[in-house]
This record gives C-alpha cells, sequence and structure tokens, in this order.
C-alpha cells in the first residue's frame, strides 16, 4: 500500500492570463519503505512536488495524501503539527538553528511537540547514533562539518520517526566525500528501518542509490524508473571489462 | 591493453618464472582480466627476441626444469619508455548510441525523447547496480576493484549528463537538418574550407 | 505520540535557551538594542524620581500645621478674622475641639556660615493660642515645654528643625526675619516632627506670629478636632455648610502648583517619551533585521513543525528578555542620572524657587518605566515577531524577494507625503491643532522616509562623493538597497535631530522675549527683591516700614512696591499681584498686550479692577471688560478686566494685577515682596545702591541690585536653566546615536561577503573604511535634513501652542539651531560609523567570502 499519494497534483504560478504551471496533473504513489529519487532540469516542478508532498506548499489543485489522509485539506496549524510527527525534513542549506547544540536541534520536532526535554534529547541522541554522530551531540552547528551537519539534520528529521523523510538536495553542498556519507546513511535508513524516503536531487550518483527515479519535466512526470534490485555482480563485470579494456 | 609491458613490470619486482607471472598478474592488476597461460608464454617468446627480458634455467628435483625470467637493461628503457606515454583513451566517435540518436532525430518510428529515456533508464540502472557493487565492496581489501568501480560510475554520470544535456538540446537538435551532399564541383575540391563551414554549421545549437 | 506533560514549560524554555543563546550569538547588537531601552527607562526612571520630588517640594506646605483631624482654610488661602469662624466651627455637631492658627512657610534668607540657624532653609512659622491649641494638636514634647498664654519671644520648634541647625537648643536666642525686620526669639521647646522630612516648624504665640507675618489680629487656618465617632467627612460638609463657601475644610486653596512648573515637567515627560519612543524604533527595525536575518532558521523551523504561534514567541521572547534585562539596567542607570540631574538642577532651582531636592520613590517611579520600558519593546518586537510567524516555510526558504518594494516604496511617499500636507495645513491654521500638526509632521516623515531614501540618496550622493570620489557610488548603492532600514535609521536620527532644533527653537524664542521682558520690566534704577523671585509665595516680604525707610533716602524719588497673594478663580489657581498705581507706571513698563496703559492704572485706582496676565487671558477666558470671581478672604469678590498685559515676573503664570488697596482689603496683605526704586535725576547710581542696601539691614531675606546688572543676571540665571534643556536634547541624541551604530553594524555583518569580494577583487583597507563611512555620512545628511524640517515645523507647532495658552512667542528661526543640528548630525552619523567601518576594514578576505 502506498504511503503517499498526490492525485491529480497540480500548483499554477503567476497570474490567471499567463499561467506558469510547477506542476502539471502529477500522479505519484510512493510505498511504504521505498526510496525515491526525484530529478529533472531546474524549473521542472521537482522542489515544489517535494514541498507539496510535505505540506509546506498548498497545492492549486488535486490533493496530497498521507496514509489516505488528505493534507490538502489541514490548516496551518494541523500542517505544522503534521510536519512536526509524521514527516521529517532535510534540507540543502541553513539546516540547523547555529545557537543550539547537535542534539538540540535533532530534538527540536520533539520540543515543539511537547516532549519533556530529558526525553526529547534521549531520543535525540538515539536519532544521532542512528546517523553515526553518537558522540557529537554537544557540539553546535558551526563546530561540525558540512556532512556532520546534514546528518544531524537528517538525524532530526528522523527523530520523531515520521511516516516519510522529504529531502531537498542534501548533498548539494556537500563534497563528494560527504555526499557519499550522506547518501549511505540515508541508504542505510531504508534499509535498516524501513524509512520511507523522497528525496530531491540533481545528482545522478545520489539517485542512483534509490530504489526508484521519477523524472519531472515541465510539471510532468515524464520517467518512472524502478531500478530492479540489484544486478548481477557477473554481468556489470562483464561490462566493466568491456569499458577498462577500451 | 599491453600484456608486454605488464609482465616487463612484473618483471621489474623480482624474477618470476612463467606460471607465477600470470598467478601474480592477475591478484596486482584485477581478477577480471583474464590472460591465458599460452599468451603469457608467447609474449615473453616475444620479449626474448626481443632482447627485452632474459631467462636462466633453474633445475628442480621432482619436476621439468623452469625458465626463471628477468628483466634486461634493454627491457628496463623500454619500461620505463611505457610508463612516461600517456594512455590516449579512444574517443567513442563510432558509440552506438550516439548513431542511434542522431538517426532518431532525423526520423523515425520512434521519437527521440523516448529514445533518450530509454538510454538514461538503462544507464541509471547500471549507475544503480554499479554503486549498488561499490557499497558492498570492502574498502579494506578491494580498493583497486572500488577504483574501477569508480571509474564506470563516473562514466556512467558523464554518459547521463550528455544525455541531459541532449535533452535540454532537443528542441534545437530538432531543427538541425544534415547537410545535403555538395554537387561535385569542377577543378580541386577545396577541403580546407568545407570543414570549418561544417562547423558553423553546428555552431548555433551551442547557444 | 509520546507522553505530553508539561508541553508548556518545555517549549517556552527552549524558546528562551533559544532566545538567549541567539542574543548572546550576536553580542554587539544585543548590546546596542538594549541600550536603547537602558536609556529610554534610565531617563523616564530619573524623570519619576526627580520630579515628583519637585512638586512634592513645592507642595510641601499643604500638610496639616499641627497634626489635627481637620484644617479648615479660607478658599483663597487667605487671612481672616479668627472670632466668629472659630464659633461657628465650635458650634458644629461632632467638633471636640477648634483652634486657631496663623501658618506660612517660607524661605530663609541666606546666612553667614555659623548662624544658629544652620542649614535651614524653608521654614514654617506658626502662631498658636497657646490656651486652646493643646486641646486639638497632638504634638509630642520631645523637650522643654510648650508655650505660655500670653508670653511673647518664645519659640518651639521641631526636632525635624534642629536637626538641620544643631545649635538650636533650649534656651537659645535666634535671630528670624520677619515682615517687621529681624526679630530675636528664645527656644523654649522642642516637639516630635512626624518624621525628619517635614518642613521644619517654629511654633511662636499667636500675636508673635501675627506681627511676624504683618497680620495683626488674623489666622489663616482653624485646626479642628472631631470627637471620638465622628464622621470625618461628615463633619467636614457640616462646616462648609455652616461657614459658606468662603472656607473649605480641605486644604486645596493652598495648592498653588505654578503652571510654570507644569509646563517645565510636561517638557521634561515629552523628552522621556521621545526616548522611549526612539527606543522602540531602534527595536523595531533591529527586530524586523532579526526576522529577516534569521529568516532561513524560522522557515526550518517552520518546516520541521513549528506553528505560527511558536514562531512568533520566539521573537517576542528574545524581546522580553531585551526588554526586561535593558529595562532592569535602564533602573539602575536611571538612578545615576536622577543623582546626576539633581546635582545639575540644584544650583538652578535654588535659585528660582529656594527649594531642597530630593529623591522621590514612590511605586509609580518604579511602576512606569518597568512596565513601559517592557511593553514598548513587546510593542515594538510585536510586529515582526507577528510577520515572522506569517512567514510560510516555503518563503523562508527562498532568496528575499525585493519585488514590491519600488511599489511600497511610492504608496509611503503618498501615505506621508498626505500625512504631511495635512500637518501643514494644521501647523499653518494656529489652530489648537499645532500640537497634532507638528506631531503628524513627523508620523508623516517617518511614513515617507522609505519612499524618500532612493531620491535622498540621488540627492545627496554627489555631496559624498565629493568626499569619497571613488567609494561614493557604492556608498549610495548600498543605502540605497535597503530602503527600509535606512528609512527607520534616519528616522532615528531624525527625531533627535529635531528635538535639537525644537530645542534651539523654543529657546530662541523663550529668551528673546524673557529678555525684552527684563529690560522693560526692571526699568528702575535699583531693585529690591527677595532671594527667589520666581515664587513669591515662599517669600516672607516686609510691612510698610522699608518702603517708608527707603522712601526717606536722599536719592530716592520714587518706590513702587509688588505685594503678592495667591488665590484661586473657577477653581483655576490664580496668582495676584498688589502694585500701587500711582506709581508703579514709573518704575515699570508692563506690556500692555490689550487695553490702554494709562487707563488701566486709573481704572485700578477706583474699583474691584484688574489687570491679567495673558496666560491668564488663554487659560481662563478672561477678555478686557469681563468680570469675574475671585475667592478672598473676605469671601468671592468680583473683579473687572480692564487690560491684559504682562512682564517677566508674570508672562508664564496665570496672574491678575489689582491695586495694594484692594489686596488689603480682601486678601489681608500688605507684604511687600519687591521694591523698586527711582532715584532723584542725576543722582549717583552706586552711592544710592549702598545706602538702600545700609537700609535692608534688618531684612536679610532682601538684597539690593541696580536693575540694569539684575536683568542681566535674570537673564543669564534663565539661559542656565535653558542649559538643562539643551542637556536634556542632547541625551535623545544618544539613542539616534545608537541606531546609526546598530544600523551601519548590522548593515556590515550582513554584507560580510560582499566586502570580502570588494577587497578580494583588489579594494584597500581604505576604501571599504570609506564606503562605510560614506554610507553613514549618506544617512547622516538625510536624517539630519529630514529632522531639521520636522524640528522647523514642531517648534513652529509647539510655539503656536503656547501661544494658546498665552505665552505670546515671536517664532524665531532657528538658524543657529539649524546649522548646530545639521553639523551634530552628521558628527554623530560620522562617529556612529567609526566602529563599523574598522571592522568592515578589518575583514580576513577568505573568512569574509565564506561567511554565511
Amino acid at each position: 500500500m502506498s504511503i503517499v499519494r498526490t492525485e491529480a497534483l497540480t500548483k499554477v504560478y503567476g497570474v490567471a492570463s499567463q499561467p506558469i504551471y510547477a506542476l502539471n496533473e502529477v500522479n505519484l504513489a510512493v510505498d511504504e519503505g521505498e526510496f525515491l529519487a526525484i530529478m529533472g532540469p531546474s524549473g521542472s516542478g521537482k522542489s515544489t512536488l517535494l514541498y507539496l508532498l510535505g505540506g509546506l506548499d498548498r497545492p492549486t489543485s488535486g490533493s496530497v495524501r498521507l496514509r489516505e489522509s488528505d493534507i490538502s485539506a489541514l490548516d496551518d496549524d494541523a500542517l505544522s503539527r503534521l510536519r512536526r510527527t509524521s514527516l521529517g525534513f532535510v534540507f540543502q542549506f541553513f539546516n540547523l538553528v547555529p545557537v543550539l547544540s547537535a542534539r538540540e536541534n535533532v530534538a527540536m520536532p520533539l520540543i515543539l511537540d511537547g516532549v519533556r526535554r530529558v526525553d526529547a534529547l534521549k531520543r535525540a541522541d538515539d536519532a544521532l547514533a542512528r546517523v553515526g554522530l553518537a558522540d557529537r551531540g554537544a557540539h553546535r552547528p558551526s563546530e561540525l562539518s558540512g556532512g556532520e551537519q546534514q546528518r544531524v539534520a537528517l538525524a532530526r528529521a528522523l527523530v520523531a520517526q515520521p511516516a516519510v523523510v522529504l529531502a531537498d538536495e542534501p548533498t548539494g553542498n556537500l563534497d563528494s566525500r560527504s555526499s557519499d556519507e550522506m547518501v549511505q546513511v540515508l541508504r542505510q535508513t531504508v534499509d535498516a528501518w524501513g524509512q520511507t524516503l523522497i528525496l530531491v536531487t540533481h545528482d545522478p550518483r545520489v539517485a542512483a542509490y534509490a530504489d526508484r527515479i521519477v523524472f519531472l519535466k515541465d510539471g510532468k512526470i515524464v520517467d518512472d524508473n524502478r531500478l530492479k534490485g540489484q544486478g548481477s555482480a557477473e554481468q556489470i563485470r562483464e561490462q566493466l571489462n568491456i569499458m577498462a579494456l577500451g | 591493453m599491453s600484456v608486454k609491458h605488464t609482465l616487463l613490470a612484473l618483471l621489474y619486482q623480482q624474477p618470476m618464472h612463467g606460471y607465477e607471472l600470470g598467478k601474480q598478474l592477475n591478484l596486482v592488476v584485477s581478477a577480471e582480466w583474464d590472460v591465458k597461460p599460452g599468451q603469457i608464454a608467447s609474449t615473453l617468446t616475444r620479449l626474448r627476441d626481443a632482447n627485452l627480458v632474459d631467462y636462466e634455467i633453474e633445475e628442480t628435483d621432482d619436476a621439468p626444469d623452469r625458465k626463471v625470467y628477468h628483466i634486461t637493461e634493454e627491457g628496463r628503457r623500454e619500461l620505463e619508455g611505457w610508463y612516461l606515454s600517456p594512455e590516449v583513451r579512444q574517443y567513442r566517435l563510432g558509440d552506438a548510441f550516439y548513431i542511434k540518436f542522431v538517426l532518431s532525430l532525423v526520423g523515425g518510428p520512434v521519437s527521440p525523447e523516448l529514445v533518450l529515456r530509454t538510454q538514461r533508464r538503462e544507464l541509471f540502472q547500471q549507475l544503480h547496480e554499479v554503486t549498488e557493487l561499490s557499497r558492498q565492496a570492502d574498502p579494506r581489501t578491494q580498493l583497486p576493484w572500488i577504483l574501477l568501480l569508480e571509474s564506470a560510475i563516473m562514466h556512467l554520470e558523464a554518459d547521463l549528463r550528455w544525455i541531459e544535456m541532449c535533452e535540454a538540446r532537443l528542441p534545437d537538435l530538432k531543427h538541425y537538418t544534415p547537410p545535403k551532399p555538395q554537387p561535385k564541383r569542377r577543378g580541386r575540391p577545396r577541403r580546407q574550407r568545407t570543414k570549418p563551414r561544417q562547423a558553423q554549421e553546428l555552431k548555433p545549437v551551442e547557444e | 505520540m509520546t507522553a505530553k506533560t508539561n508541553s508548556f514549560g518545555t517549549k517556552t524554555w527552549q524558546m528562551t535557551l533559544m532566545a538567549l543563546r541567539y542574543l548572546s550569538g550576536r553580542k554587539l547588537r544585543t548590546v546596542l538594542t538594549t541600550l536603547a531601552i537602558v536609556f529610554g527607562v534610565a531617563l523616564i526612571f530619573a524623570m519619576n524620581l526627580v520630579l515628583p520630588g519637585i512638586i512634592d517640594a513645592f507642595n510641601q506646605s499643604m500638610a496639616s500645621v499641627t497634626g489635627a483631624d481637620l484644617t479648615v482654610t479660607n478658599v483663597a488661602g487667605g487671612s481672616f478674622d479668627p472670632g466668629p469662624v472659630l464659633e461657628r466651627i465650635q458650634a458644629t455637631d461632632g467638633v471636640q475641639a477648634a483652634t486657631g492658627i496663623l501658618f506660612r512657610q517660607f524661605t530663609l534668607p541666606e546666612r553667614d556660615e555659623g548662624d544658629v540657624l544652620g542649614d535651614l532653609k524653608e521654614i514654617e512659622l506658626v502662631g498658636v493660642d497657646p490656651a486652646t491649641v493643646n486641646d486639638v494638636s497632638r504634638l509630642v514634647m520631645h523637650e522643654g515645654r510648650f508655650l505660655e498664654p500670653g508670653e511673647r519671644g518664645s519659640a518651639v520648634i521641631s526636632t525635624s528643625a534642629a536637626a538641620l541647625a544643631p545649635r538650636l537648643q533650649l534656651g537659645t536666642d535666634f535671630s528670624l526675619v520677619t515682615a517687621s525686620g529681624l526679630q530675636t526669639f528664645t527656644v523654649v521647646g522642642l516637639f516630635t516632627s512626624d518624621s525628619v522630612l517635614a518642613v521644619p516648624q517654629f511654633i511662636l504665640t499667636l500675636p508673635d506670629a501675627q506681627a511676624a507675618l504683618d497680620q495683626p489680629g488674623l489666622i489663616n487656618a482653624v485646626e479642628v478636632l472631631l470627637k471620638p465617632g465622628a464622621d470625618r467627612d461628615d463633619v467636614a460638609a457640616a462646616i462648609e455648610r455652616g461657614l459658606g463657601d468662603n472656607f473649605t475644610p480641605a486644604d486645596n486653596a493652598t495648592l498653588t502648583a505654578l503652571p510654570a512648573m507644569d509646563v517645565a515637567f510636561a517638557m521634561f515627560n515629552l523628552f522621556g517619551a521621545l526616548a522611549l519612543f526612539l527606543g522602540a524604533f531602534l527595536i523595531f527595525n533591529t527586530f524586523r533585521t532579526v526576522v529577516i536575518e534569521r529568516r532561513r532558521d524560522l522557515g526550518m523551523l517552520r518546516a520541521i513543525g513549528a506553528t505560527r504561534r511558536q514562531i512568533t514567541q520566539t521573537i517576542l521572547i528574545e524581546g522580553a528578555i531585551q526588554g526586561v534585562g535593558g529595562t532592569l539596567i535602564g533602573l539602575l542607570l536611571g538612578y545615576g542620572l536622577a543623582v546626576g540631574m539633581l546635582a545639575a538642577m540644584e544650583p538652578i532651582m535654588h535659585e528660582f524657587i529656594a527649594i531642597d531636592l530630593e529623591m522621590h520613590y514612590s511605586l509609580s517611579a518604579f511602576a512606569i518605566p518597568m512596565i513601559l520600558g517592557p511593553a514598548v519593546v513587546l510593542a515594538a518586537s510585536y510586529w515582526p515577531a507577528r510577520s515572522a510567524g506569517k512567514m510560510s516555510p516555503l518563503e523562508a526558504l527562498r532568496p528575499v524577494p525585493l519585488a514590491g518594494m519600488r511599489h511600497a516604496a511610492r504608496w509611503s511617499v503618498i501615505a506621508g507625503g498626505v500625512c504631511v500636507v495635512v500637518a501643514i495645513a494644521l501647523l499653518v491654521s494656529g489652530s489648537s491643532g499645532a500640537i497634532a500638526g507638528a506631531l503628524l509632521f513627523l508620523v508623516g516623515m517617518v511614513i515617507a522616509a522609505p519612499g524618500l531614501v532612493l531620491p535622498a540618496a540621488r540627492l545627496f550622493g554627489p555631496l559624498v562623493t565629493l568626499w569619497f570620489a571613488r567609494e561614493g557610488d557604492l556608498s549610495r548603492g548600498n543605502v540605497a538597497r535597503q530602503p527600509g532600514r535606512a528609512a527607520i535609521t534616519a528616522s532615528t536620527l531624525m527625531i533627535g535631530v529635531a528635538t535639537v532644533v525644537m530645542m534651539a527653537a523654543l529657546v530662541n524664542s523663550m529668551m528673546g522675549l524673557a529678555s525684552d521682558l527684563t529690560r522693560e520690566t526692571f526699568a528702575s534704577d535699583v531693585l529690591v527683591v527677595p532671594q527667589s523671585v520666581a515664587v513669591y509665595n515662599n517669600v516672607l516680604g516686609a510691612g510698610e516700614g522699608l518702603a517708608e525707610q527707603i522712601r526717606a533716602l536722599p536719592e530716592v524719588e520714587t518706590v513702587a512696591t509688588l505685594r503678592p497673594a495667591s488665590t484661586s478663580t473657577d477653581g483655576s489657581p490664580l496668582a495676584v499681584l498688589g502694585i500701587d498705581p500711582a506709581v508703579y507706571a514709573q518704575v515699570s513698563s508692563i506690556q500692555f498686550i490689550e487695553g490702554d496703559a494709562d487707563e488701566a492704572y486709573a481704572a485700578l485706582r477706583t474699583g474691584r479692577n484688574a489687570i491679567v496676565t495673558a496666560l491668564a487671558q488663554k487659560m481662563l477666558g478672561l477678555d478686557v471688560g469681563d468680570d469675574f470671581v475671585m475667592e478672598t478672604a473676605e469671601g468671592p469678590q468680583t473683579y473687572h478686566v480692564v487690560a491684559v498685559a504682562h512682564d517677566v515676573l508674570t508672562f508664564k503664570t496665570s496672574s491678575a494685577v489689582i491695586s495694594q488697596a484692594n489686596l488689603a482689603a480682601d486678601f489681608h496683605t500688605s507684604e511687600d515682596v519687591m521694591l523698586m526704586i527711582n532715584l532723584v535725576p542725576g543722582a549717583d547710581k552706586t552711592a544710592a545702591l549702598a545706602d538702600v542696601q545700609a537700609a535692608l539691614a534688618g531684612y536679610p531675606q532682601f538684597t539690593a541690585h541696580l536693575s540694569s546688572e539684575y536683568g542681566d543676571d535674570l537673564i543669564e540665571t534663565s539661559m542656565g536653566a535653558t542649559r538643562l534643556f539643551y542637556f536634556v536634547a542632547a541625551l535623545i541624541l544618544i539613542p539616534a546615536g545608537l541606531g546609526l551604530l546598530n544600523t551601519l553594524t548590522i548593515n556590515v555583518l550582513e554584507r560580510t561577503r560582499e566586502i570580502g569580494m570588494v577587497r578580494a577583487v583588489g579594494g584597500s583597507r581604505s576604501q571599504v573604511r570609506r564606503m562605510v563611512t560614506g554610507e553613514a555620512l549618506l544617512l547622516g545628511i538625510f536624517g539630519a535634513a529630514m529632522g531639521v524640517l520636522s524640528g522647523v515645523a514642531i517648534s513652529y507647532g509647539v510655539i503656536t501652542a503656547f501661544s494658546m495658552i498665552g505665552w505670546e512667542l515671536p517664532y524665531t528661526f532657528p538658524a543657529a539651531g539649524i546649522v548646530a543640528a545639521l553639523v551634530i548630525g552628521v558628527l554623530l552619523a560620522l562617529s556612529a560609523g567609526i566602529l563599523p567601518a574598522r571592522s568592515a576594514a578589518k575583514l580576513d578576505i577568505i573568512r569574509a567570502l565564506q561567511y554565511e
């Protein structure tokens, strides 16, 4: 069963006489535990789609259903509550509150939700351990590397055990090594904990980790590519031989 | 690929007999590069003829005598020369997909979009698989293997980027009409001028 | 979900923690903005500490003299014949006993050091009837005995008097100024006063007091002891019924708060309010910047599930922390300021009204700034906080939208322009809306400011380019890029500069008027004046004898005297001056605004006619030809207004000038507080002055001066007083400077990357410094220009408003003030630019380029 589903999701910007379709009747269903990458050229509407999925923006028409309930119908407060309980976000930039320590940042959604500070911080520590940063909790964001900051952001996205984690170019600002680490951690959350993960990226290397790649162009899905499990090593070796030996 | 220089490089480390060379070759370079023992033997013979290696007979009690090869002074120079000459990767001008794509532009039963999309899908599939393999490889023991996989990943990425660029330029490419064969002129054909002109005709596409 | 316990506490605590960390993360800015609040609170707190003290000093005489249950006085505060009044009071139900007293609070003249009266300044002389006073009063004897009936030359003093004059002990003889010269009394007893702060009292027998105060046979209050169980209000009402309208059991008749003081208080409060307004501006500006700066943080918080309210809360909590912190520091600073102000004001105040100033620790002195400080901050941060809450998470994740800026700017100019036009109309109409017009002008300028930034940058840009040839354009661009912030900064400076210009204009006008009046008023040759000329009530004058003595001097041709009384008309306080119409015109020239001088003087001689001051004309609605009723010791009396005129002594009060004959008849007073002396033509002025001074030997409360010198002295003293206003006006500039510093610092912080780039492409340190300085200069010129405009408008409005209440001030264009304000504004801007320019120039290129 799909955990997130959009129905004829449409987002129009600009004036009525000259509408710009950021999204045009997009139908997309994401299964539980799926790692979905959304790709497409800039302006294709991939970020818009992610924002609509996360309830950060409201669709012009159509609906987003999270676990079969229409989130487009919720008011702002209800959406806020939904975001802190059922959704997790990772952005490209400015991910952490600079004046709070890593664990306080991670605990933020719980604290906003009214969980006791002690409990929230304990769960934050668990989440940090999951992304391999158990020992960095006390540090301020400025004391962490870019890759570590992004993993803290992931921990924050995971801490409330959300239905879906949404990531917008989470590696866009990282060097390739940190980028690899980040994607591996993302992959791991899907493999080990069955986390549903939707990620927008322009980086094919990042997308290659996903289970499924959806291509957007001009506000429409032009390709939906379910990557078949893991290819046989033998077959690949053969291909590589051809390449390596020219 | 030069089996000749590979053998020279291995013999540079220490003198070896033919069987040892075969084993060493697979261990150092890649388990995937299958070089047959016969090929090693024939290559060694050619190397000796060229006076790049020589051998001494090693006598053993229970087996036939083995030829232990070592590199000569001339072989050393040859090896140095090899190391110092850069490898030029052949540009894949005859790339099969390129031909398929260009043909689809001119007109065919399948749209160039679909051709690109199909190819991208395949490339992503490969990228996904190679990435998966590299994720599973142990960086401590399989580093050369990982290096090779990464080379593949990077090439796939380059291919994907090229596909993306093709896609972005598709609207322009659709207006591209291949040059018509020029009617033969009298006198000497002026090759020097026709070539740049062809390049010029392609240029607007880049803008 | 998880158990949500104590959710409010956790969230608020986390928000507070975050707010604290944000604040400490930007220490410089936090300090700067908090300083603005500190400053406003300090000013208001200081005012509240000092002003009530001054008012109290004026009102101290209001307290019951001997501590009886009820005090009955004449509604005009005048003295009266005791007989019938006492009888009637004693006959009233509920009255146990009653006794008549004659009391008067006055300032002792300056004495030599070592005088037995020590540090006593203000004393209250009380005449009692020893036979009956003990039935009523609750004086507790500390030492010695009380007065005996029929005793003369003895005094009982309060312990508070003895505290200030330690040598006044049982049996000590001392000389006291009286209306008939110095008199000697002996201390026979000390009584315990209510508190050491109470006005020192000297109790004499009634006949002694009547002689000392030149009120033979009269009393001015009846003290009443109620029967046990009698209701105070009932008895008071019964007494009032029995005595008629002339008498009142309350002591409001003696309330003589001077209108001039009211105006001064209003001015000081205006300053405090302006300072706080500036503080609010600064905070508003800062929080707006904070919200923009933290847009992404806030958007991210929204994205991870913070509600609008929670976001608004974080900003408000930050505001609250600054508000409370700033207020607390402000209270401390305010205390210091109050101490400093008292020290600065003491000599001036003493010169004028001879009052000891004290800090006044009232609940409201603490409560007002403590409520106002945080409230202003919360109010100022509310809008930015709300706009932060309104931000959609997406908005926060996108780059700053610049569209709509010009659109908004145009509207701001239109709205501001409308305000200014209406304001000018109000100002020119000269109606009572002038003050409103002045304020509207200011508001209009503030509203229009964002739209004026671009044109101003274009207009003044070349000026800056003159100075900083290459960097000028960059500076201009930087200013124009953030019109909102530039506008608020310029507005802050504008208010400061406007205040200075307003003060300059006002002081100019007032001094102009005062010096004109002074010279005309003191047209006589020699003046005999009490030490404090502004408040006659506190002066113990002289009886007829002094004038006679001086009149007898060979060089003296004419002596005119001035006799004061205070009363009320229609519930409003009115000062009354008694003159001798026959001679007054020869020694003084009151400025006649309406009516003819000769006719007026002639009229004064004939019946109950009065010349009223312009202030009285405006405040009380008295015009030439009107009749009005004054409360007098003889009951309400109808006077007829024959002219409107004023002089330096009366122009800032509601006063009525009547003949001394009427004053004696209606107010039972014939005490001279000022003598104006004309000499025989050709007489030696210095010799005459020496003779007059010799005649004053027994009257230490008076000094004699050559009128010309005295006038100059007076003008100089007034100048001294205006210095205080300048001082406070200068204080207003401090938050304006802080605002500038704040904006420039934030600008530099925000443009760190850009500055790094300028340096990377080859800009030198000094060029970066000049760029920021140029920006400061541009803001300074812009703000100062706006400030001058609104300063002129406000001063015009205020002066128009003053004329509404009767101070006909000629409007003097404050040219010098404008130049000073411009210079101050620009200097302020430049000095505010020093630090940010330095820090910008010091930026490390690589770090700056990496700055987020």
